[in-house]
């Protein structure tokens, strides 16, 4: 059945990818198929991670990969959800990104029966899908700074390309990459107010310094303070902008990077 | 199938002479008429840049002379003022000037999208005076097809071609909406009119207007539905606007780097987004430094315009080969579907299918006298004869209707022709 579902999935999101790129490209106009095939894509790919949840009676982020393809996921739900014109630009490279998460997740499943005991909890039903979803926003949140500094370049140095047509108003990318900034921090403390919950109820206290938690908090206070600069000096574009980008860049290496370098009770 | 097309345009033409022969439109119909008294088919493009007569002739020889004659006539103007300037378009070649007209590529600005409009409504014009008949509207039809299919698989009409809406352009890169927008006017120069202009036609509601001379701000203000702000308050105003637009005639730089960063201040850093079109320039190319700030003096505009107009003629090459393939593909179906060939091939293919029935026949019927025979042939001979004669007279008019391409096409298929 999953193995159904993720190859309809992966096909759909290669039509998709294929389409927004003639549409990119400006060779036809083929967003109206582009969006129908993402949506079906999307449906798709969410009733895989459903059926899977229902196998494993785990929200699906047991190991790494599954964790990977919940967050592409929800990150093309939300954008596709928050603003069209963002997702038809940056959907040539998300597509790829989400089929590759489908086909890592085929080549390397969960172990179905060894349950790692701190995954047996209750918490784990809020802890994970909050950090899950709050990493979409702030992948959200960096793929609009991007299209920001991009265009803000081409604004600047006045050069009309290519690309200036096809990324979205400086305004717009700004209000989701705020608007999504504030989505994630609010979640991201959520998730790590669980997750300390959890904690105390599994190993008796709420911080472990963990290298996973220490880059967690690192992370968290970072964008705390792009928050603060926002609503009190009024740090806009591209200060704002770069402030995002490190601030993924900490997410990535705390979700994927810290698990491979040190050795942590998290198991990703 | 006799076509022709002859007229004149702003490529042949002064706009004074244009101007003479132009048709208003209430005197259309009695102009159409007219014309359609001496052709089976007319109709007439009267726009202020071209104007043309588009025919179906009983004969090509002296229809030119004839139709400017006629124009002579109707417009009361000596016909060798204008007729040096006419071109004549016959055949395939009045089909494929149809299709690049409607197309836009042989309009002033290429790919400017009034003309379509234009031509529709003259089409309705001369549909409703029903001087046309169904080759006149299968040209026409096709005509806008192709120009559909022309802006869709090219691009162009795809970027601003002047300096005011690239301008409108470029705002709406650094701005999502132009709707909650302030635009702020410094000075009264032409361009700063019709860039504040197009603003407007874009949602942009707000409009302060400034000059040093605060009669001709409050002119201004008037005359663009703005509101009109002492100079002096310049830099307080700067600070609630999204877009300043300044063309003064000041011979140095009236906002300079301080200004606008005082101004960014105090509007949180949200975007500016200034445009200069003084010669001298009024606006010092330093405050492009700051950040969310975005400056375009007059020649980044032009180079802009520039820039998308070598596209529009780059794409405008991909939409003449569109328009090539398009007006041969259809003059060929155009000219097989020409209803008195289509008769003709039809009496050629019965009288084919007579002889042989007879031959059958009478091979059959064994030794027959001469006479006998001969009856025989005639009784064939009349049966399809009074048969055929009927559904002559009822072909023509058939195809004299709007649809009648399609009706000729279903009758060549039913005699496998």
């Amino acid at each position: 059945m999953n193995q159904l579902l993720d190859g309809l999935a992966i096909l759909l999101y290669c039509v998709s990818t294929f389409y927004f790129t003639l549409q990119f490209l400006k060779k036809a106009n083929t967003r109206k198929p582009a969006f129908l095939f993402l949506g079906l894509g999307l449906v798709t790919h969410g009733l895989d991670l459903l059926v899977l949840t229902f196998e494993q009676h785990r929200f699906p982020a047991l190991n790494f990969t599954q964790a990977f393809c919940s967050l592409t996921f929800a990150t093309l739900f939300l954008l596709l959800v928050l603003r069209r014109k963002i997702m038809e630009t940056s959907a040539i490279v998300l597509l790829p990104i989400a089929v590759l998460s489908i086909v890592l997740q085929l080549l390397y499943p969960a172990p179905a029966e060894k349950l790692e005991p701190v995954l047996k909890a209750g918490w784990i039903y809020i802890h994970i899908p909050l950090m899950i979803l709050s990493m979409a926003c702030l992948t959200i949140t960096f793929i609009t700074a991007i299209m920001y500094l991009l265009q803000e370049r081409q604004l600047k140095s006045k050069k009309t390309s290519f690309l200036l047509e096809r990324l979205p108003s400086l305004e717009a990318a700004e209000e989701i990459s705020y608007k999504s900034l504030w989505f994630g921090f609010f979640l991201l403390t959520l998730g790590m107010v669980t997750g300390m919950i959890w904690s105390k109820y599994l190993r008796g206290k709420y911080w472990s310094w963990d290298y996973k938690e220490i880059w967690a908090l690192v992370t968290w206070a970072l964008y705390a303070i792009l928050l603060h600069g926002r609503m009190l000096s009024a740090w806009r574009g591209r200060k704002a902008a770069y402030l995002a980008i490190v601030g993924f860049v900490l997410i990535l290496f705390t979700f994927a990077g810290v698990s491979l370098i040190f050795k942590v009770y998290h198991s990703f | 199938m006799l076509i022709q097309l002859i007229g004149l345009s702003h490529k042949t033409a002064s706009v004074e002479i244009r101007e003479r022969l132009h048709i208003e439109e209430a005197k259309l119909p009695s102009a159409l008429q007219r014309i359609h008294s001496t052709v089976p088919e007319a109709m007439i493009f009267s726009t202020c840049n071209r104007f043309e007569i588009l025919a179906r002739v009983d004969e090509l020889d002296g229809a030119a002379e004839r139709m400017s004659g006629l124009i002579s006539e109707i417009r009361e103007i000596p016909q060798q003022d204008f007729e040096p300037l006419l071109y004549t378009y016959t055949g395939p070649e009045a089909v494929r000037h149809v299709f690049r007209v409607a197309s836009s590529l042989d309009s002033m600005v290429i790919g400017e999208p009034q003309i379509l409009g234009q031509m529709k409504q003259f089409f309705a014009i001369a549909q409703h005076e029903k001087t046309i008949a169904y080759t006149l509207h299968a040209i026409m039809e096709r005509a806008f097809m192709v120009a559909k299919k022309v802006r869709s698989e090219t691009l162009i009409a795809g970027s601003a071609v002047s300096v005011s809406s690239v301008a409108v352009e470029l705002a709406s890169k650094i701005f999502d909406k132009l709707e909650d927008k302030t635009a702020l006017v410094i000075g009264a120069g032409e361009m700063s009119v019709l860039a504040i202009q197009h603003l407007q036609s874009h949602g942009v509601k707000s409009i302060l207007v400034t000059n040093r001379t605060p009669q001709k701000a409050a002119e201004l203000a008037e005359q663009i539905n703005g509101r009109a702000v002492p100079f002096e308050d310049l830099s307080t105003c700067m600070a609630e606007s999204d877009i300043v637009i300044s063309s003064t005639g000041s011979p140095t730089f009236i906002l300079k780097k301080d200004h606008a960063q005082k101004a960014m201040s105090s509007r949180r850093n949200r975007p500016m987004f200034f445009v200069d079109i003084a010669v001298p320039r009024d606006i010092d190319p330093q405050i492009n430094e700051i950040d969310n700030v975005f400056l375009y003096d007059i020649d980044d505009l032009q180079s802009v315009v520039e820039k998308n107009r070598q596209q529009r003629q780059k794409e405008a090459e991909r939409a003449e080969e569109i328009i090539t393939r398009e007006s041969e593909l259809f003059w060929s179906r155009l000219k097989s579907m020409d209803i008195a060939p289509t008769i003709r091939e039809i009496q050629a293919r019965i009288e084919q299918l007579r002889k042989h029935e007879i031959e059958l026949t009478l091979k059959k019927m064994g030794a027959l006298s001469d006479s006998q025979k001969k009856a025989l042939d005639e009784l064939a001979f009349s049966l399809t004869n009074k048969m055929l004669q009927q559904s002559y007279s009822e072909l023509r008019q058939l195809a004299n209707q709007p649809d009648g391409l399609e009706k000729i096409e279903l009758i060549r298929k039913l005699f496998r022709l």
